[in-house]
């Protein structure tokens, strides 16, 4: 098959409206960190957690980095505890990165999201307590 | 041995006397069949292994092993079972000996010295019994043969026909692991793919009624059982009773699945990914199987390999035209914005349109739009060399018709002439309600006044950039009222390939006229009604704003119940708590984000029934606190397990007040928040 062979692709999606959110998906020392940035709410947590659960396994460990993210809800709490939830099952060990006073962390708090997956301030922290194994479930 | 005799069947004769097989071959010779010779039961049976005979002349008499005997372990054997033995016997018609012998599996006997004729009449009958079931085998396997390569052929075509209907790689990939497990009847099956993200391969896609539960989700070459298939690059059938516990789990058969047939897939030497087919049935593969699904593979990895490469591709020129196009648009206090960029419907390229929004104050915004002539990397630099500048210019506080002149001087001077771009800029002023419109060659705005009339903005008509110095002011202000809507567009938008212009201005007026209010809504209204799926072959890009009243008094929006008005009404009570309560501290404002946010997702989520439902949300300042309103025409139900139920404690916990009106046709939700009274709110006034 060659390209002339390929055949036309149909219309492409629409770009734009420009994202709300944006994500960064990176493996450092074996764990798989997902940095978001932006708003999540529940105009944009769906194509979020399609994104997100394709991600390969993440054997060592995930963190979810949400230090560029100004705002979230309680759709991204739900999103946040389902894939907890799903590491949990694999006895995978999941850390939240968020920056204290920022809205995220003040709604991780508000819903006891600790409960689920421990907080760290920065994803350096987020990487030791991984590292150190006490956040395996 | 097995070469000289196998083929044709030969006769066997067995007799301890020299002369009495020469004799016989003699008088056999007539028929011209091979005859093979043995002189004890022994070599009888060596022959017999090797021999497929047509017939057997067996001497019962024989020293050591006799003819009985003989034919006994003849018969016992799976393999010469079926060969008719013809006894002889010497002397004196013993009853008793010739009752044994077809006890023994005798199909007949003569006794010698025999007749030579009536010998080989009897003989012949016999050969001419297995030439006939040889042509018979050769027939079935003949038809067996013919049968095997018209499936082969079938199963090929099926997976070509799969590989040349799907382009993208998530469906390519669906569609082969589908057919295979079909057409090779595997009750599980998984495509492993290479992925950029991940080193190995991964799984990319899952077929058939039982999983095949591989230990990890992905494939190292190399490693473990799958890995070393992999690694050598050659098909292989792996059975879970011949592997050992490890292997089987690795391999993810042993459990419902008894066989696996592992089919790397390879091209250009390199390998892409892995197919793996698994059975209940430890032998529904068979080394035909193995053979064609090799062949079957090339195919597949070649399709594979030009589908992940132009998804490549794809992701290379959607990623560059993002990065060409602003990431997020301003959020102002004055306007509402919108825009769409539309790719052309044809294989990957960068497109020359472009768009972009600049807050200048609170007051004023920049809104340009521009196309590039021409696709492909060129045109987007140049297209993005525009955008700066423009940018620049905006920034630096040019009006526009000032601003075009210095873009063009700008080109001319770098680019000389040659290239050709048109750019339209508009700068709105929301105090002074005016919109002040430059274009170089560029179609002119569209603009909806509020009774839903829509008309053209001209600016004084100018070539496109690059093809004349331009000079005096070459801008147009016009007025502009809250709650009209200013629409830029590129030509993709209208031109249509043999149709006059006008007829497609025309059709833009007609859509424009009946859209929605909503500014994002607008542009997907008018983005369906003037485009086609087929056929549209430039970029389109189009940039909508709505001017705003002041945001002074209350906020009122009534929006459609849709997601993405969640966004949008955050984004208006951002604007105005900014303006109506800049003494809240940052957390306060971010609790009031959310509580509103949630309660404007409940109704959004709860939206049923006719699409055009809408919802209102309204925000107001007393002397002691903030309200916050949201008001559905739905009854009230209960935050659902899609936010997890946890909007609804988040809003108490966030407001002050929260009260919930329940009415039979709408549902109200209030929430306070107090607040420090005005007058201490602004110390600056403080003598």
């Amino acid at each position: 098959m060659t390209d002339e062979d390929a055949p036309l692709r149909q219309a492409a999606d629409t770009i734009g409206p420009p994202e709300l959110a944006a994500i960064r998906v990176r493996e450092q020392d074996g764990i798989l960190v997902i940095v978001i940035s932006g708003e999540i709410d529940i105009s944009n947590v769906e194509r979020l957690a399609d994104v997100i659960h394709a991600q390969p396994n993440a054997e060592d460990g995930l963190v979810v980095d949400l230090s560029e993210v100004s705002y979230l809800d309680s759709s991204a709490v739900s999103l946040l505890h389902d894939l907890a939830h799903r590491l949990r099952q694999r006895t995978q060990p999941m850390v939240v990165v968020s920056t204290s006073g920022s809205v995220p962390r003040r709604v991780l708090e508000l819903t006891a999201f600790e409960t689920n997956a421990p907080l760290t301030e920065d994803l350096e922290a987020a990487v030791r307590l991984l590292a150190g194994g006490s956040a395996r479930p | 041995m097995s070469e000289q005799l196998g083929a044709q069947g030969a006769i066997l004769l067995v007799d301890d006397h020299r002369e009495s097989l020469l004799a016989l071959s003699a008088v056999l010779e007539p028929l011209g069949e091979e005859v093979a010779l043995a002189s004890s039961g022994d070599e009888a049976l060596r022959v017999l292994l090797h021999a497929d005979c047509s017939v057997i002349l067996l001497d019962v008499r024989m020293p050591d092993m006799d003819g009985l005997q003989t034919a006994r372990i003849i018969r016992s054997r799976p393999r010469t079972r079926h060969i008719p033995i013809i006894f002889m016997t010497g002397g004196g018609r013993d009853v008793e000996e010739i009752a044994r012998a077809y006890e023994f599996g005798a199909v007949d006997y003569v006794i010698k010295p025999f007749e030579p004729e009536i010998l080989r009449a009897k003989v012949s009958v016999f050969v001419q019994l297995h030439h006939e079931r040889a042509q018979r085998v050769r027939e079935s396997r003949a038809r067996a043969e013919a049968e095997g390569m018209a499936r082969a052929a079938r199963t090929l075509q099926s997976l070509s026909d799969a590989a040349m209907m799907h382009v993208d790689v998530d469906d390519l990939a669906e569609a082969l692991t589908e057919r295979s497990a079909e057409l090779f009847g595997a009750e599980a099956a998984m495509l492993l793919l290479r992925d950029e993200s991940v080193p190995g391969l991964r799984v990319r896609a899952r077929a058939g009624t039982r999983e095949l539960a591989l230990e990890r989700e992905q494939v190292q070459p190399g490693e473990g059982i799958l890995g070393s298939v992999a690694g050598s690059m050659r098909a292989a059938i792996l059975l879970a009773a011949n592997l050992d516990a490890e292997d089987r789990v690795a391999a993810g058969i042993g459990g419902e699945l008894a066989s696996l047939l592992v089919t790397p897939l390879i091209c250009a030497g390199e390998l892409i990914g892995l197919l793996l087919l698994g059975s209940e049935d430890a032998a529904r593969f068979a080394h035909a199987d193995l053979k064609l699904l090799s062949l079957a593979a090339e195919r597949m990895a070649l399709a594979v390999d030009h589908a992940q490469r132009y998804a490549d591709g794809r992701l290379l020129v959607e990623t560059l035209q993002r990065s060409l196009l602003p990431e997020r648009l301003p959020l102002h206090p004055r306007v509402q914005l919108a825009a769409r960029y539309l790719p052309a419907g044809i294989a990957p390229q960068v497109g020359g349109d472009w768009y972009d929004a600049v807050h200048l104050d609170d007051s004023r915004v920049a809104l340009m739009i521009g196309d590039v002539v021409g696709h492909g990397i060129g045109a987007a630099v140049t297209m993005s060399q525009l955008r700066n500048a423009l940018r620049a210019f905006a920034v630096e506080g040019h009006r526009p018709g000032e601003a075009l002149r210095l873009l063009d001087r700008a080109v001319l001077a770098t680019r000389g002439p040659g290239m050709v771009a048109t750019v339209l800029f508009v700068v709105i002023d929301a105090d002074a309600g005016t919109v002040t419109v430059a274009s170089a060659g560029h179609p002119p705005p569209a603009l909806r006044a509020v009774d839903g009339t829509v008309r053209f903005l001209e600016a004084e008509r100018r070539l496109p950039l690059g093809l004349e110095a331009r000079s005096g002011p070459g801008d147009m202000t016009y007025p502009v009222k809250p709650g009209e809507t200013l629409l830029l567009f590129t030509d993709g938008l209208v031109e249509r390939r043999g149709e006059p212009i006008t007829a497609s201005f025309d059709r833009l007026l007609d859509a424009l006229v009946a859209a929605p209010a909503e500014v994002d809504e607008l542009c997907e209204h008018v983005l369906r009604r003037t485009t086609t799926e087929q056929g549209r072959d430039d970029d389109v890009a189009l940039l909508a704003v709505q001017l705003l009243g002041a945001p002074v008094g209350s906020l009122e929006l009534r929006l459609p119940a849709t997601a993405r008005s969640v966004t949008l009404a955050r984004h208006r009570l951002r604007v105005w708590l900014e303006e109506n309560a800049p003494d809240l501290d940052p957390v306060a404002r971010g609790d009031l984000e959310v509580a509103w946010s949630e309660a404007c997702s409940n109704v959004v989520r709860h939206a049923y029934g006719p699409a055009e439902a809408e919802f209102e949300a309204s925000a107001s300042r007393g002397r002691r606190e903030l309200q916050l309103t949201v008001r559905d025409t739905g009854a009230w139900r209960a935050p659902g397990s899609r936010s997890g139920g946890r909007g609804l404690p988040l809003m108490r916990q966030l407001a002050d007040e929260l009260t919930i009106d329940r009415q039979p046709d709408s549902t109200t939700v209030k929430m306070i928040r107090r607040m420090p009274e005005l007058e201490l709110a602004a110390p600056q006034h403080s003598p």
